[in-house]
Parts: C-alpha cells; structure tokens; sequence
C-alpha cells in the first residue's frame, strides 16, 4: 500500500517535473523564434537592395517557416503558463503577431496585413516627415 | 434507607438532565468535558484539496475512525449493548420476582436504565460533535475549492489561455487556405512538422480518451450521475445537516428517556417509603364523641 503510494508521488512528480523542466528552459522559445521569423519576413519584403526573384524566393521560405512556427506558438501550452508581458501582447495583437493565418484570412499579402493593421497607406507616407524621434 | 436516599438522588439527577438534553438538543455549542478528551481535530489542509470530492470524503471518514473520539463511540456502543442485554434479563426477572426481592429488581432496573442514558447521552454528544466537525471541514473545502476557482479565473494565466484558445480556433478555420498558399509557392509536400505534429496528433489522442475513461480519473457521482467537486461537497453538506436534524429528534427523545427514568426512580421512592399508593389506605382512629355517649347514659 505504501509502495503503491509512494510509485503514484513518484510518477505525479515525474510527469510534473518534466513538463516543467522544459517550460523553465524557456518558455518562450516558439514566440521568440516567431518573432525573429517575421521581423525576417518584413525586412525581406522591404528589403530595396534583392530582386524581386530573390525577395519572392526568401519570402516565400520563410513564410513555410511562419506558418509552422504560428502553428507551434498557438500549441504551446508553456505559453499559456507564462504571464510575461510578450506573451500578453502576442495574443492582444493577432493581426500582427500571427501574420501568415491572419492575411490568409483577409486574402491579402502579409506585407499588406502588416500594413493594414498599423494603418501605414500611401497617404500616410506621403505626409510623413523624417525627423528624430 | 441507604436505597431511599440513592433513589432520591438518582430521581433528582435525572430530572436535572433530561432538561439539559432539552436545551442541548437545540444549541450546538455544548462540550462536556469528556468530549475533549475524545477529541478529533481534523483540519482541511491544500493536500486535502487535491484530492478528487469521493476521496476527500473516505479520507476524512477515514481519519475520523482512526480518532479517539470514533474509539471512544465504539466503546460506548459495547457499554450501551451490555446494559441492553441486563436490562432486558431484569425485566423478564421482574415478572416473577415478589416482595423484598422484587423492591431490589426494581432499584437495580431503574439504576441500569440511568446508567444505560449516561452512556447514551456521552454517545449522543460525541455523534453531535463529530457532525459539527465534518460540517466545518466540508465547509472549508467549500471555501477553498470557491477560493482557488476565482484566484484561477482572474488570473492573467487564465487570460492568456483563454486568447490562445480563441486565436487557436481562428487559425483553424484558415489553416486549409495557408496550406493552399504553400502549395501555389512550390512547397507540393508538408513540411516535416506538420507531417510528424498530425501522426502524433492521433496518439495524443487515443492517450487522452483513455485519461478520460480511467476509473481513477472519473468524476464524483451522486444517484449514478456524474457530478462536479464543489456540488459534491455542497451534497456532503446537506448531509450533514439532514443528520444533525435527526440528531436533535434523538436528543429529544433521550431527554424524554431520561424524564421516564426519573419518574420512575421516583414513584420507586415513594413506594419505599409509603407503601403502596392505592387499596390499602391506612386511616388514623380518631375518638369521636357520639362513640363516648354511651358511657354517660
């Protein structure tokens, strides 16, 4: 009976402690990689310095790699564990941390979705000024 | 008149604690001094909580058999079943028992039935005492099962899991649309993720189905339907309180016990020391003048 007992602790604590061994690895290992993921995305799309054929090919390389990667992040259930303020604004902001699902809902391009939903359009540009910040 | 004075006592005695059964039938609050020897202190600790409602249950019944005070009511159900068996071997000596004999079965009978009462009404207050102990720890599980429910559902944690949910069921709906953008990019195959993530997908579950079905996993059931941990404690709670109910009849009913005891003890009393009550009623010769007129004629 005892035994019996001590093997149930044993195995709540193993599965406990391998789950959290790997969520104190760090816990937002997909976010982070996401993040580093479309920064990539966006600054191949507005890269002026590649051809088109090579910006279409890198693009669509990485936009592969996004869509796993979403997919991992919305599956993650370390993130879901996690209270830290990327976690919160990565799931605040939908339009923009998940680009790839999200343009194809709007069936537009990401750079547009991105565009989009920080509401940069032609005008907008046009009436920008540089200047220090 | 050794008997007299002790039956006089015994009456007097009894009178006196049939009216305070009356009174603690209906308060709670009363503790003898020998309840705290018997005691059981159980506590609701966070281990407690853990447990599924069925096990909380067994486990506090467990503890509580394992208390001095659950001892102590096992041995007052021995003492209450000796005092029985005598009572009912006086009572069948009673039939055929006369005269002086018959005054010792009585005082004897009336003596077994105080004794059988004491050892009731100790049983009694250690039953009600156990029934308010229950209560209060079913009463803090309650509270802290409320507790942990809203410290759970106002955390950000909870928040976030929730978004994630909803933005997980967003990406579904267009997941079939991003695979088709792959597709008209050149990428005709999954990517090895994707392959590996669905075959898993099946295993996981097939795994979780057989979580959901293991006996050690089900949930608490009342009238064979299943039912959540907070709504079986509130049940084990009800309970209680239906039993406490009864509990008090039966103090009403020990205590009317006892009262019979007393009247008893004292219609005993009087028939030592006046006889008996009715037939022979012995009247005083009293000289009366119209006996003495004849003397002076």
């Amino acid at each position: 009976m005892k035994s019996l007992l001590c093997l149930t602790t044993f195995m709540a604590i193993v599965c406990c402690s391998s789950f959290n061994a790997t969520a104190q690895n760090n816990s937002l290992f997909s976010l982070q990689n996401l993040e580093r993921e479309r920064a990539a995305l966006l600054s191949t799309l507005t890269d002026a310095n590649i051809s088109m054929e090579i910006r279409q090919q890198k693009s669509n390389a990485i936009y592969r790699r996004m869509a796993d990667i979403e997919r991992m992040v919305l599956r993650d259930e370390r993130l879901a564990n996690s209270d830290k303020v990327l976690v919160q604004n990565a799931f605040a902001n939908y339009d923009l941390t998940f680009l790839v699902h999200a343009s194809a809902e709007r069936k537009i391009q990401p750079l547009s979705q991105w565009m989009n939903t920080l509401g940069i359009n032609a005008t907008s540009i046009a009436q920008s000024k540089q200047g220090y910040r | 008149m050794k008997n007299h004075l002790r039956l006089l006592s015994l009456a007097l005695g009894l009178s006196l604690g049939s009216a305070a059964l009356l009174c603690s039938s209906t308060v709670l609050a009363q503790s003898p001094s020998f309840v705290q020897n018997n005691d059981w202190r159980p506590v609701a600790s966070d281990q407690l909580i853990t447990l599924p409602a069925n096990i909380i249950e067994k486990r506090i019944e467990q503890d509580f058999s394992a208390s001095p005070m659950a001892m102590r009511l096992v041995e007052l159900d021995n003492q209450m079943d000796n005092t029985t068996a005598r009572i009912g071997s006086l009572q069948q000596d009673l039939a055929q028992a006369e005269g002086p004999m018959l005054e010792d079965l009585q005082y004897e009978l009336v003596q077994q039935k105080s004794a059988y009462l004491d050892v009731l009404q100790e049983s009694f207050e250690l039953r009600k005492n156990s029934l308010i102990k229950k209560q209060q720890i079913y009463q803090d599980v309650l509270s802290k099962y409320r507790q942990q429910k809203n410290m759970a559902s106002s955390s950000i944690k909870v928040q976030i899991k929730r978004q994630q949910q909803e933005a997980q069921a967003r990406m579904e709906a267009v997941m079939a649309q991003v695979d088709q953008n792959l597709m008209h990019t050149g990428y005709n195959t999954a990517s090895p993720y994707a392959d590996e993530y669905a075959s898993n997908l099946a295993q996981i579950d097939q795994l979780k189905d057989k979580i959901n079905q293991h006996k050690a996993n089900a949930a608490p059931t009342i009238d064979g339907a299943e039912v959540s941990s907070e709504e079986y404690i509130r049940q084990l709670l009800h309970d209680a309180s239906m039993h406490q109910s009864l509990l008090d009849q039966e103090g009403l009913m020990l205590s009317y016990m006892a009262r019979l005891v007393a009247l008893d003890a004292q219609a005993l009393e009087y028939q030592m020391a006046y006889g008996e009550s009715d037939g022979n009623k012995i009247k005083p010769q009293v000289a009366k003048a119209s006996q003495a007129v004849g003397l002076f004629l």
